[in-house]
Order: C-alpha cells, then sequence, then structure tokens
C-alpha cells in the first residue's frame, strides 16, 4: 500500500494505491488508464465515464493534467515512501515483469522476428496498462506467460 | 508568380495556404529562434533573416526577397506590417507591395492625421484637438477636461501605448507612461487625448478596394471582448445591432475608404457608445488577426482576395453579391496563465489534440515540440466556428475548446470558455470593459470530476516512481529502458 496526498488548487485528496485496489479518502475508487499514445495520453474508465486524460510530470512533485476541457496542477507526495523496489538488470534479451501484474496481452508468437522498440506484452499494474517493448532487435525464442496471467515482479516474459 | 512572407506564426501559414491554392510559389523568411517552425516547413523555400528582430528588418527581408526571386511581399499583421517605409522601400526595389499603398498607411498610420481625415469627409470623430500634446499641462488646464480621459499614443497600434487617466491629478502621470510606452514601442512619444466612451462596444467595417475608386464592404465584426486592449473574441455579426444602425456604419466606413482611393484589406475601427452614437477610432491598413470571421460569414477568402488585387489589380465582386451568412466567432487561444493574472507562460508543447468536426477552423502554428518563448507574442492558435445563427456557433465553440488538448504550456482555453459560457456574453450584452467586470465561476458539471483527475495522477505519479526509481547509479534497467524508448517514439 503507498499512500499518496494528492493537492489540487486548495483541494487535497488521500490516494491509496494497493495491490489491486485504490481507495480516495478510505472509499474504494475504481478506475483505470488505459495508455493510447505511450506519451502521456490515456484513457481514463471508471464505470460507464470514458475520456481521455494527458497526465505529465512538469517538475518535481507537479503534474500536469488535461481532462475534458480543463487543464489542472496537481501536486503529488508520497505520504509515507515504501523502500526502494529493487529492478531488474538487462541481460541480452531477457525481459521480465518490472511489477506485479496482469498480462492483458501477448502480441507475440515464438520464432517471430522484433525490433527493438517493438511493444511485445502488455501488463496492467495498480489499474493501468503499460507496453512491455523489446530491448533489442532479433528473434523471438520464448513467451513464457499468456493473457490472463497474474504476474509476480521479475516473472520472465520473453526470451529475444 | 512568387510571394514572400514577412511573418512568422499563423498568419504566415494562413497566407502561404492562399498562395498554395492558387499555385503561387512561397518564400518564408525566419530567424534564428524559428529555424524549424511551421510557416518555414510549409514554404517552397526559406531564407534566413538572422536574430529575433529579423521580422522587423527591412533590408534583410527585400534582400531575402531578391534572392529568392519573389516578385512580392506579403506583410501580414504586426511587424512591418504598417510601416510605411517598408512599403515604399518594397516597391521601390520594383516588387509588388501587397497591401495598401504607402501613402495610406503613412496617413493612417498616424491616428491623428487618420482622425482629420476622418473628421474632413465627414466620418463622426470623438471631440478633441487633431495635435499632439506638447507641452506640460498645466493643473489648471488639467482641471478644465473632463475625465475619464484617454492618453494615446499617435503612432501607436494594436493597443499600445494607451493609458486610462481617471482625474486630473494623474492625467500628467499618464502621459508620461504613454509618452514612455510608444517611444519604445514606436519611435514617436507624441500622445493625444480622447474622451473614454463609457460602456462602448468595438465594431470595425472590413473594407477592400481596387485602388481605382471600387471599394466594398464586407460587414462588421464585433470586438468589445478585449483585455489589457487586446482582443480575446471576436464575431461576425455583431449581436443585435439595428440593421439602420449597421448601414449606416458602413456607409460611413465606405465613405472614408472611398475617401483615400482605398487599395487592397483594410478595417474601420468604431467605438459604439450605449445611445448607439458611433464615432471613428482608427484604421487598420492590413490583414488582421480576426480576419476569419468575416471569411465564415461571407465565404471569401480574404487573402486570396488581397492576392488577386496584388496580381490582376481588379476587384471580382460588387458589393450586391456581398451576403452575410449565419454567424462566427473567433477565440484567441494564447499561452497565458490565469492563476498568475494572464502573465505570458512559456514551456514546450508536449502535447497536441486540435478540434475538429463540422463549422470548426483552426488556424496555428503549433506542433509537438514548439518552444512556447517569450521572443513574439503570446498568440498560439485561433479557433474560428461558423453556425446557421449565433447560437450554433457559440455552441460550436464550446465544442471546440472542450475538444482542443494543448500541453506543456497554460492557455487561455478554460477562460475561454467561461466567457463564452457567460449570460451577459449569450445575451450579446458586452463592451469593451466586459472582462474587467467579469468574475469567472468555476465549471459545473464537468465532464471528468476533480477526484477522478486526483486518483488518475497518483496512479500516474505512482507507476512513474517505478520507471524512475530514487538511485540511478544502477545499470540501465529493462524498465528503464522500455520507457526510454517510450520517450524516444514520441519524438
Amino acid at each position: 500500500m503507498t499512500l499518496y496526498c494528492v493537492s489540487i488548487g486548495n483541494k487535497q485528496y488521500q490516494v491509496n494505491i494497493g495491490k489491486d485496489h485504490v481507495t480516495l479518502d478510505g472509499e474504494h475508487f475504481d478506475i483505470h488508464l488505459v495508455p493510447l499514445n505511450g506519451n502521456g495520453l490515456y484513457l481514463l474508465r471508471r464505470g460507464n465515464l470514458a475520456s481521455e486524460v494527458y497526465l505529465q510530470n512538469t517538475d518535481g512533485s507537479n503534474y500536469e493534467v488535461l481532462a475534458g476541457g480543463q487543464r489542472v496542477v496537481a501536486r503529488v507526495e508520497e505520504a509515507s515512501r515504501k523502500p526502494r523496489i529493487p529492478v531488474e538488470k538487462v541481460q541480452t534479451g531477457e525481459m521480465s515483469a518490472p511489477m506485479p501484474g496482469l498480462v492483458v496481452d501477448v502480441l507475440i508468437k515464438e520464432g517471430e522476428k522484433v525490433e527493438a522498440g517493438q511493444a511485445l506484452i502488455v501488463l496492467e499494474s495498480m489499474k493501468m496498462q503499460m507496453q512491455m517493448r523489446a530491448p533489442i532487435d532479433g528473434v523471438v525464442k520464448g513467451v513464457y506467460v499468456k493473457v490472463g496471467d497474474q504476474l509476480e515482479k521479475g516473472t520472465l516474459l520473453v526470451r529475444i | 508568380m512568387k510571394v514572400l512572407v514577412a511573418n512568422r506564426g499563423e498568419i504566415a501559414i494562413r497566407i502561404m495556404r492562399a498562395c498554395q491554392e492558387m499555385d503561387i510559389r512561397t518564400v518564408a523568411v525566419y530567424t534564428d529562434p524559428d529555424q524549424i517552425a511551421l510557416h518555414v516547413r510549409y514554404a517552397d523555400e526559406a531564407i534566413p533573416i538572422g536574430p529575433i528582430q529579423g521580422y522587423l528588418d527591412i533590408e534583410t527581408i527585400i534582400k531575402a526577397a531578391r534572392r529568392s526571386g519573389a516578385d512580392a511581399i506579403h506583410p501580414g499583421y504586426g511587424f512591418l506590417s504598417e510601416n510605411a517605409e517598408f512599403s515604399h522601400r518594397v516597391e521601390a526595389a520594383g516588387l509588388t507591395f501587397i497591401g495598401p499603398r504607402a501613402e495610406t498607411i503613412t496617413l493612417m498610420g498616424d491616428k491623428l492625421s487618420a482622425r482629420r481625415t476622418a473628421r474632413e469627409v465627414g466620418v463622426p470623430v470623438l471631440p478633441g484637438p487633431d495635435t499632439p500634446i506638447t507641452e506640460q499641462l498645466s493643473p489648471e488646464m488639467a482641471k478644465e477636461l473632463d475625465y475619464p480621459l484617454l492618453v494615446k499614443a499617435a503612432a501607436g497600434g494594436g493597443g499600445r501605448g494607451i493609458r486610462l487617466a481617471r482625474n486630473s491629478s494623474e492625467l500628467q502621470e499618464m502621459i508620461d507612461a504613454a509618452r514612455k510606452e510608444a517611444q519604445a514601442a514606436f519611435g514617436d512619444g507624441s500622445v493625444y487625448l480622447e474622451p473614454m466612451v463609457q460602456r462602448a462596444r468595438h465594431i470595425e467595417i472590413q473594407i477592400i478596394g481596387d485602388g481605382h475608386g471600387h471599394v466594398i464592404c464586407l460587414g462588421e465584426r464585433e470586438c468589445s471582448i478585449q483585455r489589457r486592449r487586446q482582443k480575446l473574441i471576436e464575431e461576425a455579426p455583431a449581436p443585435g445591432l439595428k440593421e439602420s444602425l449597421r448601414n449606416q456604419i458602413y456607409e460611413v466606413a465606405l465613405k472614408l475608404g472611398r475617401a483615400l482611393n482605398y487599395r487592397s484589406l483594410g478595417t474601420v475601427e468604431f467605438l459604439l457608445d450605449k445611445d448607439n452614437n458611433f464615432h471613428f477610432i482608427e484604421v487598420n491598413p492590413r490583414i488582421q488577426v480576426e480576419h476569419p470571421v468575416t471569411e465564415m460569414v461571407t465565404r471569401l477568402d480574404l487573402v486570396k482576395e488581397q492576392l488577386r488585387l496584388a496580381m490582376e489589380g481588379g476587384l471580382d465582386y460588387r458589393q450586391d453579391q456581398v451576403e452575410i451568412l449565419g454567424a462566427a466567432i473567433e477565440a484567441r487561444i494564447l499561452a497565458e496563465d490565469a492563476s498568475m493574472d494572464f502573465m505570458p507562460a512559456t514551456g514546450t508543447i508536449t502535447h497536441l489534440k486540435e478540434p475538429n468536426g463540422p463549422g470548426i477552423r483552426v488556424d496555428s502554428a503549433l506542433y509537438h515540440g514548439y518552444p512556447v518563448e517569450a521572443n513574439y507574442d503570446s498568440l498560439l492558435s485561433k479557433v474560428i466556428t461558423w453556425g446557421e445563427n449565433r447560437l450554433v456557433a457559440i455552441n460550436r465553440m464550446r465544442r471546440a475548446l472542450r475538444e482542443y488538448q494543448i500541453g506543456g504550456v497554460a492557455t487561455d482555453l478554460e477562460f475561454l470558455q467561461k466567457i463564452i459560457d457567460s449570460p451577459p456574453f449569450l445575451a450579446g450584452h458586452i463592451d469593451t470593459t466586459y472582462l474587467d467586470r467579469f468574475k469567472p465561476k468555476p465549471q459545473e458539471n464537468q465532464s471528468v470530476a476533480e477526484k477522478e483527475i486526483a486518483v488518475a495522477t497518483a496512479l500516474f505519479a505512482h507507476e512513474n516512481r517505478n520507471i524512475n526509481p530514487i538511485q540511478t547509479d544502477e545499470e540501465t534497467t529493462s524498465w528503464r529502458e522500455t520507457a526510454w524508448r517510450e520517450q524516444m517514439r514520441s519524438l
């Protein structure tokens, strides 16, 4: 669980982000962010609401948000900093899950030629989707996950 | 035919678009900070003109025209567009100046000689001498005047060099301030006094003439929504203007146009007071920022008309062929921060999505990566909407402003939405001081609520934290590599 304090104007919100749920000021808040262009544009889904949202870290804890014709500057501060998550090192063409999450899509098959930067796997974590892209050019030697798998951090995804 | 466009930004592209449609080759000029600007990319050829001030450098621009083999120069608005010396030098170099004759620019560029000319042909002009204030006003003299008074620069333009004096004790201070600004902006510190018309509307008439006595009127524009004397929203036709009064103003504008034997495009600006008396302010001898609203309701392309006049010398239209259809509105998208008292904002455009769909036009020079700097004015883009009536045009504008996504720099997009949603604006009850009294209300019924924004931002920040671990002394990680590639792809 990570607790964030979000300030917009003179209002403050407590957002608690857990492994698979989010609360706002103590109440369950079901929201999804689907990346649209890899450049900060997301589809925000909540119930029937579906709206484009642009998010950008401007400096330090400040974020710029464009949503529904508004431009908002929000400040996000971590209320209690978690210990640093150890990170994976790049070896040859091995890709592993950078965080715990759900496999939403597998975009390649074994034996396929891929280029560095090509999206291979789509993971969803903390209600946010992220595209896992090939670190190098090469041929896919193995795909070790399938759609619907719930992964631990560090699970091997693809070997190129 | 080849035209050099001595301007930058949206208007340079607007002019080149007209050229493109007429199969005229285009030459852009660009200063050091504008090397990859959109107008440079749009033109057939592009020639550097040095540092930031290059767009004001007559010598260099004429050299660029010669070097490129251009036949004509279009000055756009601002910069050298109202500089009589420039139009003289262009024609002396054997090139065509796309605009009025130099003598018209000279006569209209000095606001006092413009007033005198207007008065002579019977155009109603505000009372006051047609001469600049030469000496210090004695306190006795100052007390005899009626207040509030405007102190205006004789060489003024674009709302610069104007000060409001509310009483005799601040008059001298305002005269000094206006003088100083005018000297700095126009190289001429002469100022004059004009009574301040209370609750006036700004109504301007678009005229076009062939330089041989044939002048026609392309309707009016209402430009009363102004802040710090800068227009923010313009529309055509002027809401609630009686047909008889409208025709009267047209007639007066045409009278002046004919007296000047007007060539090319021009705008005759008036103040309309609350008793429906109208008073001449000035003539803008050039294409204007707000020309698209006239284009929308007349279905004419004003830049093409300018080009055609310059090439062939004749007007294709008669007055009875001009018909105003529906209503159009323009909103100026400026880089400014409403939370910082509308100070100009700077930044880099990191995200851009323009509005689209029926009845919407966007004239813009923005691109992903555009650096918004303080070098030039803060106009980023213009949104123009058309509708079969004013309300339809306003509803389209509301949609367009909501659709417009500009990331990376603060803009007035939300402020514009609040203006067009305000009941007095909707009712057409506006005057040039409307924005001084305007207290924007927080928008209600937002499609995305603030708490949704709060949670989305926290989620985004949470992910970002994982992407960029606090400690960075390790080798590149797969996750960071991915994030880096992500960024590279978006370049």
